[in-house]
């Protein structure tokens, strides 16, 4: 069976936000919620300084630490290499925030929109 | 016939270059001689010279090696200087308009503009025709023919549509305020009726309380406008557009400009309403075809978008013709289905034509393009052309012709611009002209020991998504975006912290923003990022964001010969409060 992994190459993300914004669109995800974020990180001092800019998003790991905290299984890993959540079996008890290594989970508890209170 | 003789112009620069070895660079932008050389071999070994490409067939060199400009060393004083020394290196080593070097923009100063490689044409000299505007005795515009004076001023731009845009637009918000000293120019007027379309000049030009002032004594401001921003709140008519996710409107795409330059296809694509317009708004192609025809100019703009000026092609050629009625009123929907058949029969070279029903089910239609068209040495080459570095007689003859046209006309004022004008720049103390503005000014020099500069960002580019609540956002993840960047020791030695609102003031005003700490910037510098200013905007005006516009001058000795002024400000910095948890 096809197994997925997800692969970035570092050397040549520019830190553009285009994978943040187009996967908050294409999810609709709240204000303050990124599924995939890109951090600016700085190294060295001045003027010996180097810049990285680090994607940052659900990696589909080996052995998801979210998988193994989850206490209801909502979070499993997939015979094709996702890691998938099941909002039925979810009981928002945010261990899988915890947990992950890569700070890709998060957890809504209220709405909140774009401009407002209401949605436009 | 004597014989001359002459020396190569790589010579020449060989010569010329010699004094500015790295140890003298050094002294000055405090980057060690060894790291200059260091990079310089890396730059060297990077461009793999001798190495080859094919492309469709074509040898063609392969040299994987530029420099790219940031923003505040491309436009301005300095600017000549870096662009020159930036392609001077590509050139050296066989990499401009060369797979993996540094390739040109598509925005063409020669026509025609959609295809840049039908623009090159040979001119006397055996290098690349260009149409400059006219410094002889004859036909020298000693009378400026726009408010910018591209004409009589600005020689390297030309005249097309692109002409003031490249530099010489601040030249008309200047000279509305006031003339030069010993200026013999016409006093520039009022536009009778100014037209706003997607534009914020109100926040995105230097010293913008001055602009305000001028926009607001307009006698008449008509603004397309699907949101109030900080121009258009000034408009005596609004014409409420719909917005791109409401309207029909046909667009290149490929082959165009920035990255499509380098896409394998090239085509058009139908923008479509996604959904119903909202509110008392309109088609941007149902306003145009009412100003045209209650102004009584239908004729003239039926005949320009039969020329071609609404989509890729004209609506007649050799073996097509969809051209519309001239004296007729025609529904949008009639407009674009007219391009859409021009444009699929052109891009098709006949072979098939495709209506506007098509495109709103498919969306675009595209035909394969060559990655020879990227490129723009091999059309040189079949010119018999050559690329004019490193030597440039033709703007040192521009330079001392337009020197000549102005002093006949007695007009000194623009001499030190005309400095720009060699064949081979000269080193010149460019921050120095600051120091020099300032104490022109009445300030001291002193009291403004630190540099501001502006950046694009790329998540705002120049201030146009700042209203979108996501691209906010997601900026937050790149540094700078929350207010004004500083290095950590300096912001140290004036006692401030991460956060911290501080005031950056220049001899013209204050801005106000948080204090963002960083490493990666000199100890004497400051950027804030992006183009703010916003108080009418929606959104926008909340963000309480710092911007270099408010600070900084627009003034004749901070412009160069092209024009342009500079994102950059001499400032003195205080903490005003500490960070709010």
């Amino acid at each position: 069976m096809t197994r997925y992994v997800t692969t970035i190459d570092l050397r040549r993300c520019v830190g553009c936000q285009t994978c943040t914004a187009a996967c908050k669109h294409a999810n609709a995800t709240p204000p303050g919620i990124q599924w995939r974020r890109v951090l600016d990180l700085e190294t060295g001092e001045f003027p010996d300084v180097r810049r990285t800019f680090l994607p940052m998003a659900c990696m589909h790991c080996g052995n998801p630490p979210c998988e193994e905290v989850c206490p209801t299984k909502a979070t499993t890993k997939r015979a094709d290499g996702l890691v998938a959540i099941d909002y039925d079996l979810c009981i928002g008890c945010a261990n899988c925030v915890m947990a992950c290594p890569y700070d890709a989970r998060s957890i809504v508890h209220a709405s909140h929109y774009a401009y407002g209170d209401q949605p436009l | 016939m004597g014989s001359v003789e002459g020396v190569t112009a790589f010579t020449r620069l060989v010569e010329h270059i010699e004094k500015y070895s790295p140890e003298w660079a050094e002294g000055i932008c405090d980057v060690p001689a060894a790291n200059i050389r260091r990079i310089a071999h890396e730059y060297l070994e990077a461009a793999s010279v001798g190495a080859t490409t094919v492309i469709d067939g074509v040898t063609l060199p392969l040299r994987p090696v530029a420099v790219i400009l940031g923003k505040s060393v491309n436009n301005g004083w300095g600017a000549f200087e870096c662009c020159w020394a930036r392609t001077m290196l590509a050139v050296l080593v066989g990499a401009l308009e060369n797979p993996g070097g540094t390739l040109g923009t598509t925005v063409r100063l020669n026509r025609p503009h959609d295809n840049r490689h039908k623009s090159v044409l040979p001119g006397e000299d055996g290098f690349m025709a260009q149409k400059f505007n006219a410094t002889d005795k004859a036909n020298w515009a000693v009378k400026p023919t726009g408010r910018n004076m591209h004409k009589t001023l600005v020689p390297i731009v030309g005249n097309t549509a692109w002409s003031q845009a490249l530099g010489p637009t601040q030249l008309a918000w200047m000279f509305q305020r006031e003339q030069p000293a010993g200026s013999n120019m016409p006093q520039p007027t009022l536009p009778d009726v100014w037209f706003i379309y997607r534009t914020n000049p109100a926040i995105s030009f230097w010293e913008t309380q001055t602009l305000v002032k001028t926009i607001a004594t307009f006698p008449f401001t008509v603004a397309f406008a699907y949101t109030v921003d900080e121009t258009n709140y000034m408009a005596d008519l609004l014409l409420p557009e719909a917005t791109d996710l409401e309207s029909v409107q046909m667009i290149r795409v490929g082959g165009t400009k920035f990255m499509e330059q380098f896409w394998d296809h090239k085509g058009v694509a139908l923008r479509q309403p996604a959904v119903a317009a909202q509110g008392d708004t309109r088609d941007f192609t149902w306003i145009t075809n009412e100003l045209a025809r209650r102004t009584g100019l239908l004729e003239q703009y039926n005949e320009a978008i039969n020329r071609g000026a609404a989509g890729v092609s004209p609506l007649k050629g050799a073996n097509y013709d969809f051209s519309l009625d001239p004296k007729g009123e025609h529904a949008p929907e009639v407009v674009w289905d007219a391009v859409c058949r021009a444009a699929t029969t052109v891009l098709s070279e006949g072979r098939e034509t495709l209506d506007l029903s098509w495109f709103k089910e498919h969306g675009f239609y595209t035909v394969p393009m060559s990655r020879l068209e990227w490129y723009l040495s091999p059309t040189m080459e079949k010119q018999g052309l050559r690329y004019e570095l490193p030597y440039q007689e033709r703007l040192l003859r521009v330079g001392r012709e337009l020197r000549n046209r102005l002093h006949e006309n007695k007009m000194a004022w623009w001499d030190e611009q005309l400095s720009e004008y060699a064949a081979l720049p000269e080193w010149h103390d460019v921050p120095g002209r600051w120091d020099a503005a300032l104490v022109n000014a009445g300030a001291k020099v002193e009291d403004f020991p630190l540099w501001l500069l502006a950046s694009k960002s790329m998540q705002y580019h120049a201030g146009g998504n700042v209203g979108i609540e996501l691209m906010r956002e997601v900026s937050q993840n790149i540094r700078g975006h929350a207010g004004v960047i500083m290095n950590a020791k300096t912001a140290a030695r004036y006692g401030i912290a991460d956060g911290d609102r501080i005031e950056v003031r220049s001899h013209i005003g204050a801005t106000y923003g948080a204090a963002v700490l960083a490493q990666g910037i000199r100890p004497d510098t400051l950027v804030i990022l992006g183009q703010f200013d916003h108080w009418a905007q929606p959104y926008a005006k909340d963000l309480d964001m710092p911007s270099l516009n408010t600070i900084a001058p627009m003034s004749l000795e901070l412009t160069d010969a092209t024009g342009s002024g500079a994102d950059i400000v001499k400032v003195q910095v205080r903490k005003i409060a500490e960070a709010t948890a």
